[in-house]
C-alpha cells in the first residue's frame, strides 16, 4: 500500500495518478485497435472524452441527488475534487448514453467501435486495481488463509490483488482477439461477460461489500445481471453465423 | 476506551496530528458532525499519533478547535501501525457492527464525504 508518493517537498496521491495514467493508456490502446478496425482513431478518442466527461458529471449529480439536503446546503460540495463522492453506476450510465449518442451523430458503427474501446477499458480496469493496492481500497475480509495481509488491523483477503491479478488476465485475453472476429461486438461482449464473471467471484471476498436486504452483495446482483445480458447478446450475435453455418 | 464498547454506533476514527494541514483543515467538520450526530449514534473519535506530534500540541490544538469529542493519544505509535497509517490525516467509517467500511486515507476530508458516508451507515439500521 502507498497511498502518497513523497518526491522531495511534494506529496503525490498515487492512486489518482494511476487512474490518470489509466486514462491515458485507455484511450491509446482504444484508438490503436480503432485504426486497426477501420474507424476514425479521432472519433473514438473524442467518443471517450465525451464518455469520460459526462460520466464524471453524471456520477457527482446521481450522487448528490442521493443526499439532496446535504449538497442543497453546501452546493460548492458538487465541486468537490474527491472520487468517494461519485455514483459510478449512474456515472457508468450516462458516460454509456453520451458515448452512444456522440458515436451515432458521428456515425460511428456501433459493434466495431465497442470492440476498439475494449482493449482500452481492459486496461483501465488494470490501472483501478493498481489504485485499489495503492490506495487500499477495495479491501477484503477478514481471513485466516496463509496468503492473507494485514490491512487495516487485521489479516484480510489481500482483494486488491486477486482484483489486479483478474484484470490483468482480462486484458490479456482481450489483447489476443483479433479485431472484428469471429463478429463485430464479440471482443466487447467477452469483456464485458469476462469482467462482470470476475466480480461476482471476487466480490465475496470483499470486506466493504454495500449490501441489500442485509444478505446480498449489491455488486454480486448488477454483476449478474450484467454477465446474463452479455451472454444474451453474445448468443444473439452468434445466432445468425450459426444459421448460416448449416 | 475500547472500539468493542461502540458496537451498534457508527465511530468515524480520525488520526491526526498539530503539524498537519489537512489535519486543521478537515477538523471542524468533524467537530460540526460530532454536534450535529451524537445524538443519533454517531461517535466521532479522534487520535492524536502522539508518536511524532506531542502532548502538549496535541492539547492546544484540541483547544484552539474547540473540540469537544473525545481525542485519545497514542503515545507509542500503537494505533499508527495497527491501522498502518501512511499519511495523516486517516478516517475510518466504521459501521455498527463494528466492521471498517470506508478509509479515506490524507486530506482535508470534503464535509460532504463525512455527512454522506455517515448517513449511508445509519441509513444501514442495526
Amino acid at each position: 500500500m502507498l497511498p502518497v508518493l513523497q518526491i522531495g517537498p511534494a506529496a503525490i496521491q498515487l492512486p489518482g495518478l494511476l487512474l490518470i495514467a489509466g486514462v491515458w493508456l485507455g484511450s491509446v490502446l482504444a484508438e490503436r485497435q480503432a485504426r486497426r478496425l477501420g474507424l476514425s482513431g479521432d472519433g473514438v478518442e473524442r467518443l471517450i472524452l465525451v464518455g469520460l466527461v459526462a460520466g464524471i458529471l453524471g456520477a457527482r449529480m446521481g450522487y448528490a441527488a442521493r443526499y439532496l439536503e446535504v449538497y442543497a446546503r453546501d452546493p460548492l460540495a458538487l465541486l468537490a475534487l474527491t472520487p468517494v463522492t461519485l455514483a459510478p453506476e449512474v456515472g457508468a450510465a450516462i458516460g454509456l448514453i453520451a458515448a452512444l449518442v456522440y458515436g451515432q451523430r458521428r456515425r460511428l458503427p456501433l459493434e466495431p467501435t465497442l470492440d476498439a474501446l475494449s482493449p482500452g477499458m481492459a486496461a483501465f480496469a488494470v490501472c483501478l486495481a493498481l489504485a485499489h493496492v495503492a490506495s487500499g481500497d477495495a479491501f477484503g475480509a477478514p481471513t485466516d488463509v496463509p496468503w492473507a495481509i494485514v490491512l487495516w488491523g487485521m489479516p484480510r483477503h489481500p482483494s486488491q490483488v486477486y482484483e489486479l491479478l483478474a484484470a490483468l488476465a482480462i486484458l490479456a485475453f482481450v489483447l489476443r482477439l483479433r479485431p472484428g472476429t469471429p463478429f463485430p461486438g464479440y471482443a466487447f461482449g467477452v469483456f464485458v461477460a469476462l469482467s462482470a464473471a470476475a466480480r461476482l467471484v471476487l466480490e465475496a471476498f470483499r470486506g466493504d461489500s454495500v449490501m441489500w436486504f442485509g444478505t446480498l452483495r449489491a455488486a454480486q446482483i448488477v454483476s449478474l445481471v450484467i454477465l446474463l445480458a452479455a451472454l444474451a447478446v453474445l448468443r444473439r450475435l452468434v445466432q445468425p453465423m450459426a444459421d448460416a453455418g448449416r | 476506551m475500547r472500539l468493542s464498547d461502540l458496537r451498534g454506533r457508527v465511530v468515524v476514527l480520525n488520526i491526526w496530528a498539530s503539524w498537519c494541514p489537512p489535519c486543521r483543515a478537515e477538523m471542524p467538520a468533524l467537530q460540526v458532525l460530532h454536534e450535529q450526530r451524537a445524538g443519533q449514534g454517531v461517535v466521532v473519535l479522534g487520535i492524536n499519533s502522539t508518536v511524532q506530534d506531542s502532548e502538549q500540541a496535541a492539547r492546544d490544538f484540541a483547544a484552539e478547535y474547540g473540540l469537544t469529542f473525545p481525542i485519545a493519544l497514542d503515545r507509542d505509535g500503537e494505533a499508527t501501525r495497527l491501522y498502518q497509517v501512511r499519511a495523516l490525516p486517516s478516517t475510518f467509517f466504521i459501521d455498527r457492527q463494528g466492521i471498517i467500511r470506508r478509509v479515506v486515507v490524507g486530506g482535508p476530508l470534503n464535509p460532504s464525504v463525512l455527512e454522506t458516508t455517515v448517513l449511508d451507515l445509519l441509513g444501514e439500521g442495526g
